[in-house]
């Protein structure tokens, strides 16, 4: 029987060490990626949400229960009506409803706003000249959320005054929380 | 296999593994700008101005003392022109709106610095805004500049503008407004 040399241990040794640290390598790779893909997937939830924010707050604005018009002429942009947001709100009082006075119709209007509006809180904020209230436009929080992306648009509050001729132009914004 | 072989193979793993993990920092650190940045970035400086140049005053502030009846007169169209065109009676207070008895250059510094306080500065969002007066000569005034002598936005790699905002007088003057929003 052969005995292993000097020469040979120090090379099994060396082999093992070699092993060893290509293992504690791949290793390390293995976490570095299992945090990477853990983070890319946190970023792409922020992202899906940061999206649907985007997109809310467009269709808000564009909303024609909302938006300033001028008859058949183009309706005038980053402009609310305040004479709409008035009957929402007077309807919003009477009934109580946590929704705002976008669903007073029952549930095929609910059902048609959640499609538009999902699960977001939409407010109306003055600003100028008086720091009012916000009126809140649509409210459909949800209870149990772990997420949630404001986002803000700046828009003209337009309304009429009696015996005025001219529109008057208030200062204020829209602020759009989306949950999920 | 002959050791010098097996030094050319360690080699090449240890090179295949620096470029992977090269790929990974590059692909961190170059990713794209959020698109929700962009757009509230773009829509808000956009909004910002056209909303803030729209904006009327109130009658409260009774704005033309001398004239019969009341006078609401817009930030952008009517108060930016008016500070144009007695640019320089500034400092005498002279001219033709007197909103709370201030010159029109004043009282549209006052309540644009309001409306920005209270929207992009309680957002912490960081803004140059610029209005001036072109004449003839190409020759350019700083109606409003805020905030003043501002460089917040110079330099800064996350900017966007409202784009241009002209305003065209009536007494043939011509006003440029710019909005920037950094982050």
């Amino acid at each position: 029987m052969k005995h292993p040399t000097r020469k040979g241990q120090a090379q099994m040794t060396e082999t093992i060490a070699i092993i060893f640290i290509f293992f504690v390598l791949v290793l390390f790779g293995l976490l570095f990626y299992s945090r990477y893909q853990k983070v890319s997937l946190q970023q792409e939830a922020e992202e899906i949400l940061a999206t649907k924010a985007m997109e809310i707050t467009v269709r808000t604005l564009f909303l024609p229960e909302l938006l300033c018009t001028k008859g058949e002429a183009e309706p005038e942009e980053n402009c609310v009506d305040m004479a709409k947001v008035e009957v929402l709100k007077e309807r919003s009082e009477e009934d109580g409803t946590k929704y705002g006075g976008f669903f007073r119709e029952g549930k095929r209007k609910e059902a048609y706003y959640f499609d538009l509006l999902s699960n977001s809180r939409i407010t109306l904020q003055e600003v100028f000249p008086e720091a009012e209230e916000p009126i809140v436009l649509y409210d459909n929080a949800k209870k149990d959320w772990t997420k949630m992306e404001p986002t803000y648009f700046v828009v003209s509050l337009k309304d009429w005054e009696p015996d005025w001729p001219e529109p008057r132009y208030r200062f204020g914004y829209l602020k759009v929380e989306v949950y999920s | 296999m002959k050791r010098g072989q097996m030094e050319v193979i360690g080699l090449v793993i240890i090179v295949i593994l620096i470029s992977l993990g090269l790929l990974f920092a590059a692909r961190f650190t170059l990713q794209d700008k959020s698109g929700k940045e962009v757009f509230t970035r773009k829509g808000l400086a956009a909004s910002v101005v056209s909303a803030a140049l729209k904006t009327t005053m109130p009658a409260t502030e009774n704005c033309a003392p001398g004239v019969p009846g009341e006078a609401r007169p817009k930030l952008g169209g009517d108060l930016l022109e008016d500070c144009a065109v007695y640019w320089d009676t500034r400092t005498t207070g002279q001219s033709y709106y007197q909103c709370g008895g201030k010159h029109s250059c004043q009282v549209a510094e006052e309540i644009l610095q309001k409306l920005f306080a209270a929207t992009l500065e309680e957002w912490g969002k960081k803004y140059q805004f610029k209005s001036e007066l072109i004449e003839g000569d190409n020759t350019r005034r700083n109606l409003v500049e805020l905030p003043r002598g501002g460089r917040e936005c110079r330099g800064a790699t996350d900017r966007d503008s409202s784009g241009l905002f002209p305003l065209q007088t009536e007494s043939g003057l011509f006003i440029e407004t710019i909005l920037y929003v950094c982050d």
